[in-house]
């Protein structure tokens, strides 16, 4: 059964329609495009992290654990095990579901706030992780180097030419925020709006709020990793600076932009807040004081918090099954 | 004493209280009755502000509180003992009572009033070192009213102090509860097991689906046949 | 005496030291969660900046010396603390998950703190005088005064603590809070007060735990994430709010670290931090639902 939301719906199409066009206007500008295509993997992390944490109520402050796993797996199976980069991004994604799993299976249980402390504990525990694994190949502080790019057949994508990197970026993130669109308006989204209206109401639905919680939870960690694996093969080296607090609070603020409201808010926070960060670079070290100010002016301001998506959704999903249980009953005759 | 304006309580979108008005007078032994999850309880947490009103006025003693926080309200003297007790569980029954009149006009009183509580409860008095997680049901209950009297309220709104307690008990905790009522406390209490308190009642207060139903004296209360049909019911 | 046996005194004795300064910050996180319900990630930042403003202090004036610098820092810290919880934390209790919204507002708190350090002080780590010099031979191994010191002051603080909590309005106040939120407010405590005095006490209590172990390390600008970290573990170890947990666990891990360093190398503290972390989540994830005692 499909559902969808026509006016996010083409909000989505749109902004990818544009995105599919602008190299034809700026393939000269190299620097643009290269901010383009961070905009692209960011916002998709960024998308995921909000569908997680505004739509299915998992506080979550893991996700760049999952990307960093995935990035670091993808990098090494192709540089040490001779593995094709897409492979590899499928195993980064997939390591990275591995760890969610684990790591959910405990947490789901718990309450939200919990979640977010474990969840963020396990975020300041990775980098150390990275470093200490050095003699197995991480690279330790200093990072993992000279990730193979990656190759459509006999094509290697250079690292000079960015346009290929460009629609391969656009490509995965189209992917990764189709599955998001596509589970926020289906019956598994629907059955979130239960559980965090009704608890016990939605329990004699049967629906099992702890199952639902973990697949998602894998899925979320699936997604970003997704996204890991291509950064890794996109930037040729990683290292444990994808886990500083900078990044972390840039990627919140996409997802706080995307808590205001519809879907693809987030993706489009991505673009907002990357190209607001390069805006500021000249400023230096003050960037950071801003962005910092910036955060918590951001939440306290926000009426509903980063929750502030569910509220909304509920409204028009409300609307939206209305209409379509009318249909259904018209047709029923 | 304590009166109501239309007061309109929300649990989440769920309509818990409706309109209510009702008035108490200094003095009143004032019982409220309904069936279950009829907003009985809901409607003592909004007097004494652990929930905010959507509408309407609270006014105690003249001044309007609708809006103030709980410790505000203590200290005007209106105090709430709750059915879910919330004794301080790591805490001695003496260190529970001491706290009991922590608020400004409780505290310079408080040795007398202390000797008044053990005067009343007697068993509290030989236990003031248990620790009041080891408290049985009913010793549990008396501590929490001997807590509320500790503040040295005016009035004191007493939330299903029979709740869970054998009959003798009950009888006990409702001799209790006539006593400082007699003694000059201004007493307003919810109850299921209306029919061993309904004797001490001076006013009656009917409330189902969150509204008032009827609300007079013991009296009239009695000669009603809807309100009768509670009372065998409940 | 046996070399053995001395090394290995010295080695628990620098454990203890190390407990002493995670104890007095343990206890810090320990009321903040246990009594105000709220995780504060700018713990970290405010345990650095504690230490620059003692920085600061010795800078500016050369006869500065250590009981004024307390005397200084640790209300300053106090009110710095009750200023950040009026100002960026207050607001937020009242609104749906505010627990997590906290969290994320002191990260950008965290991070906005770091980074002017950073601007302000520069990256190059930055040392604080000894509290005392020279060191005393007891029984035949070395103590230096210094460590001798910070035992002592830590054990004060916590005793002192103890008393606050047992002895002053206040403190039974923050106990009734912590042990039941709903009987607090019915018996007419001011909730929003004793917040308040909370998140201060915790801040003091951190800045103070910042300056003693920066008299014996260094002080630099995102230094505040490793022994939030580890506090954090013990807070977690020894139960969430539970002071005489948060106790034994700085005490025991602590030992266990500095014999880990001393015995595997420094590379394997972190790890054993690590290790530790996830032995709670597996075996005590009670730990982190938090208790009084």
């Amino acid at each position: 059964m499909k559902m969808g939301m026509r006016q996010e719906l083409i909000i989505f199409l749109a902004i990818y329609f544009i995105l599919l066009l602008l190299p034809v206007f700026i393939y000269k500008d190299a620097y643009l495009i290269g901010i383009l295509i961070t905009c692209m993997i960011w916002g998709a992390v960024a998308s995921v992290w909000n569908f997680t944490m505004g739509y299915a109520g998992i506080f979550t402050f893991g996700q760049f654990g999952f990307f960093v796993v995935a990035a670091y797996t993808s990098g090494m199976v192709t540089k040490y095990l001779g593995i094709s980069p897409w492979l590899g991004i499928l195993i980064g994604g997939l390591m990275a579901a591995l760890v969610g799993v684990l790591i959910g299976l405990p947490c789901m249980k718990l309450k939200g706030a919990y979640i977010a402390l474990i969840t963020f504990a396990l975020h300041l525990v990775v980098a150390p992780m990275i470093k200490v694994a050095d003699p197995l190949g991480t690279g330790g502080s200093t990072g993992l180097m000279s990730i193979p790019s990656l190759n459509l057949g006999a094509y290697t994508f250079s690292r000079t030419d960015l346009i290929p990197w460009y629609y391969a970026a656009f490509i995965i993130s189209f992917l990764v925020l189709l599955v998001v669109y596509k589970i926020i308006f289906s019956s598994i989204g629907l059955g979130f709006i239960g559980l965090r209206d009704s608890e016990d109401f939605a329990k004699t639905l049967g629906i099992n709020e702890y199952k639902y919680k973990l697949m998602v939870f894998g899925l979320s960690a699936f997604l970003t990793g997704i996204m890991g694996g291509f950064y890794a093969h996109y930037a040729g080296i990683i290292s444990p600076r994808l886990l500083g607090l900078d990044i972390f609070l840039l990627v919140m603020l996409m997802m706080i932009i995307g808590g205001m409201g519809l879907f693809p808010g987030a993706f489009l926070g991505g673009f907002i807040i990357l190209f607001l960060n390069e805006f500021l670079r000249p400023l230096g070290a003050y960037r950071f004081l801003i962005f910092g100010a910036i955060v918590v002016v951001a939440i306290k301001i926000m009426p509903e918090g980063i929750l502030g998506n569910l509220d909304f959704f509920k409204n028009r999903i409300g609307k939206h099954f209305k209409s379509r249980t009318a249909e259904v009953e018209s047709t029923k005759g | 004493m304590l009166e109501l304006k239309n007061i309109n309580t929300y649990y989440g979108q769920f309509h818990a209280i409706r309109d209510v008005s009702f008035k108490i007078d200094q003095g009143d032994f004032f019982l409220v009755v309904g069936p279950n999850g009829h907003g009985k309880s809901t409607l003592l947490k909004t007097i004494c502000g652990l929930l905010k009103t959507a509408s309407g006025q609270i006014v105690f003693n003249s001044t309007e509180i609708t809006r103030l926080a709980t410790d505000k309200i203590v200290e005007m003297g209106l105090v709430y003992v709750a059915e879910e007790r919330h004794l301080f569980p790591q805490m001695t029954v003496l260190d529970n009572l001491k706290l009991g009149a922590y608020n400004a006009n409780a505290r310079a009183k408080e040795p007398e009033t202390l000797e008044y509580v053990f005067h009343l409860f007697p068993s509290l008095s030989a236990f003031k070192n248990r620790y009041a997680a080891t408290l049985s049901g009913g010793e549990a209950r008396m501590l929490t009213l001997g807590r509320g009297i500790m503040s040295c309220a005016k009035l004191l709104a007493i939330d299903e102090p029979s709740f869970g307690l054998a009959p003798i008990l009950r009888n006990e905790v409702f001799d209790k509860i006539n006593e400082i009522n007699s003694n000059g406390m201004t007493v307003l209490i919810v109850e299921q097991n209306v029919n061993q308190v309904v004797d001490f009642a001076d006013r009656i207060c009917l409330i189902e689906d969150g509204c008032i139903v009827f609300d007079g004296p013991k009296e009239e209360a009695l000669l009603n046949e809807h309100v009768k049909d509670v009372f065998l019911g409940g | 005496m046996n070399i053995w046996v001395q090394q290995i005194i010295e080695v628990i004795i620098s454990g203890i030291v190390t407990a002493s300064a995670y104890a007095i910050m343990g206890i810090g996180l320990s009321i903040i969660y246990g009594i105000s319900r709220v995780f504060n990630f700018a713990y970290g930042s405010f345990f650095t900046w504690g230490a620059y403003f003692a920085w600061i202090l010795f800078s500016a004036f050369s006869w500065m010396n250590y009981p004024l610098v307390f005397l200084i820092v640790v209300p300053s810290m106090f009110f710095l603390g009750m200023g950040t919880e009026r100002v960026v934390v207050r607001s937020l209790r009242w609104r749906k998950n505010w627990q997590v919204t906290t969290m994320m507002v002191t990260l950008g708190l965290a991070f906005f703190m770091d980074n002017l350090a950073m601007v302000i002080f520069g990256g190059f780590a930055k040392p604080l005088p000894p509290l005392f010099r020279g060191a005393i031979n007891p029984f035949g191994f070395t103590l230096s005064v210094q460590d001798l010191a910070m035992m002592i002051i830590a054990i004060s603080v916590i005793i002192a603590f103890g008393l606050f909590l047992s002895k002053t309005r206040v403190g039974r106040c923050m106990q009734a809070i912590s042990q039941d939120m709903t009987g607090a407010e019915i018996v007419g405590i001011p909730i929003k007060k004793v917040f308040s005095y909370t998140f201060g006490l915790s801040t003091a209590l951190v800045g103070t735990g910042g300056i003693l172990l920066a008299s014996r390390y260094f002080i630099t600008p995102h230094g505040g994430w490793a022994p939030f970290f580890r506090v954090f573990v013990i807070v977690a170890f020894g139960g969430l709010g539970s002071i005489r947990g948060t106790l034994y666990a700085a005490l025991i891990l602590a030992i266990f670290e500095s014999f880990i360093s001393w015995g595997l190398g420094a590379t394997w503290v972190m790890p054993f931090w690590f290790l530790v972390f996830l032995g709670v989540l597996a075996f005590r994830p009670s730990g982190l639902m938090g208790t009084w005692g």
